[in-house]
């Protein structure tokens, strides 16, 4: 790891990089239902800047799925705007990227046609392709899996496949919702330190959506802690706890303490 | 990596042969013991003579002899066309439909309402319009396949996951691109089911529209051996559209493996 993220204790002002990928500028949300309003998120305004990795940590209902797929350009907001390096994003599109929860691979395709799905569109030479296709193979240890089926892999792997189908296009912003919830605590734990490798690799900005305090707290960068009713940011949070984190140390659990109180109330 | 499929043992290859053979050993037990008249059912061996002569037999040597390949390939050819005719618009169309809301309001109860009318009911009024002759069947066997495929196309294309399409959006894909990219692989396996559904209607539909007067084909043949009081070739003719079928939905089912990787990976 690089000297810089081996110790964040910085604020992001002193991160490599103070560009601001993406911002989100007065976000709300409202959806009808039986002929009433219901307010899912109120007046999100968020900023993130170039190789951040920030998690949005709230209980289910507080709305953070529902942001999410208004930043993927999946659904439109009420009010206010998404952009990305300064301009509005509407549709969706390769520049934000999401890994589901589920499994949302195509289940035609083998793991390495899965991962080359967003390249089609590039014109690449064959080689080119398998060569790009060979190193995110790689990256997420597949290899021996290329030609393998979704549903002849487990569900860690069809997970690092959703990864790495996203990580070659090089999204500006990648956007992760829950995507490790349904794995056991082992694979879970696997996949985390993966991510990070990755993020640290190719200086990914990551938008990573979950629920466990716990995975916030080892992953994050910045917690952004949501609370329901209607859905708000209530605290932004710098976590500069020292990489590679700890969970048996003081500090870890002290923050792990603090956030499960904050999100009990 | 295609799938292995586990060994098969003996009597799960045999097992398709079971229901056959029985049935000829009851229809030799019944036949040499006279428990049926010949006029109504005739021995296996003389239905086997009679078939023997329709397909191989030199024509003139006796009637019907060495006729099946004339009465084949006319058949043959009905099925394909009105087959064909069935899939060019039902596909699409189904596909469309299971799509765009708007559409499906538009002609589903339409299709359901046609689709309750049996298909004989039909035959009137075909003639009519096309005449005796191969029109009529073609007409018959496209509107009587069109519904299985249209409705599974239709049923594949809505239950497709919407993730899918999101997916697809995320990397890229534009809606055209994701209607053979996504939407059609994904909906497949019913795209399948409706072709496969469609095929063997086909064949009922090619003798109800062979039964009116034309000449050749294997359900003409059918017809004219009951006016010459043939039952033997009524029973090969019978044998023959079943052995037909089963051999065009292998065939179907082959080809759709080969073009599509979707077909091969999902069933």
């Amino acid at each position: 790891m690089k000297a810089s993220r081996l110790k964040v204790v910085a604020s992001a002002a002193m991160r490599p990089s103070d560009e601001e990928v993406l911002k989100i500028q007065g976000v709300r949300k409202v959806f009808a239902v039986n002929n009433a309003y219901l307010t899912v998120l109120d007046e999100i305004n968020v900023t993130v800047r170039q190789g951040e990795l920030l998690c949005l940590l709230g209980r289910s209902g507080c709305g953070k799925t529902t942001l999410l797929k208004i930043i993927a350009g999946f659904m439109l907001p009420s009010a206010g705007k998404i952009l990305l390096s300064g301009r509005p994003a509407l549709r969706p599109g390769p520049d934000r990227c999401v890994v589901f929860q589920e499994d949302a691979l195509f289940p035609w395709l083998t793991v390495a046609e899965n991962i080359a799905f967003g390249l089609r569109g590039k014109a690449w030479p064959r080689r080119r392709v398998k060569a790009e296709v060979d190193r995110f193979l790689d990256l997420v240890g597949l290899k021996e899996f290329r030609d393998y089926l979704p549903r002849e892999i487990s569900g860690g792997m069809k997970q690092r496949v959703a990864l790495a189908r996203v990580l070659i296009l090089s999204p500006q912003v990648l956007l992760m919702d829950e995507p490790f919830a349904a794995l056991d605590a082992q694979t879970r734990a696997e996949m985390q330190h993966l991510m990070l490798t990755l993020w640290d690799r190719l200086n990914q900005t990551i938008l990573f959506v979950t629920h466990d305090v716990q995975e916030a707290v080892t992953l994050a960068d910045r917690v952004l802690f949501m609370v329901k009713d209607p859905g708000r940011i209530r605290q932004d949070l710098h976590v500069r706890l020292p990489r590679p984190r700890q969970k048996d140390t003081p500090a870890f659990m002290a923050l792990c303490r603090e956030l499960l109180e904050a999100l009990r109330t | 990596m295609e799938k292995q499929q586990p060994p098969k043992n003996g009597f799960d290859r045999l097992a398709p042969l079971i229901l056959p053979v029985g049935l000829l050993a009851l229809w030799f037990a019944v036949s040499e013991t006279e428990t049926v008249p010949t006029y109504l059912l005739p021995h296996p061996l003389t239905v086997g003579q009679a078939g023997y002569n329709y397909l191989f037999g030199d024509p003139g040597e006796a009637l019907y002899a060495g006729r099946f390949a004339s009465d084949l390939g006319a058949s043959l050819v009905r099925v394909i066309l009105g087959f064909g005719l069935a899939v060019a618009i039902g596909i699409p169309l189904g596909v469309i439909s299971g799509r765009l809301a708007i559409v499906n309001r538009l002609i589903s109860t339409t299709v359901n309402g046609l689709r309750s009318v049996p298909g004989i009911c039909w035959l009137p009024l075909a003639m009519v319009w096309f005449g005796i002759g191969i029109r009529t069947t073609i007409f018959l066997v496209a509107l009587a396949a069109f519904f299985p495929v249209y409705l599974n196309a239709a049923s594949g294309a809505r239950q497709v996951d919407p993730i899918y399409y999101q997916a697809g959006a995320m990397m890229g894909v534009t809606r055209l691109r994701g209607a053979f990219a996504i939407l059609l692989p994904a909906a497949m396996p019913h795209i399948t089911t409706g072709l496969r559904l469609g095929m063997g209607i086909a064949w009922a539909y090619l003798v109800l529209g062979e039964l009116t007067g034309v000449p050749n084909g294997l359900g003409a043949v059918i017809m004219d051996a009951r006016m010459m009081g043939r039952i033997d070739i009524i029973v090969v003719g019978i044998i023959l559209i079943a052995v037909m079928g089963r051999i065009c939905d292998f065939l179907l089912i082959r080809g759709l493996k080969l073009g599509f990787k979707s077909v091969r990976r999902m069933n």
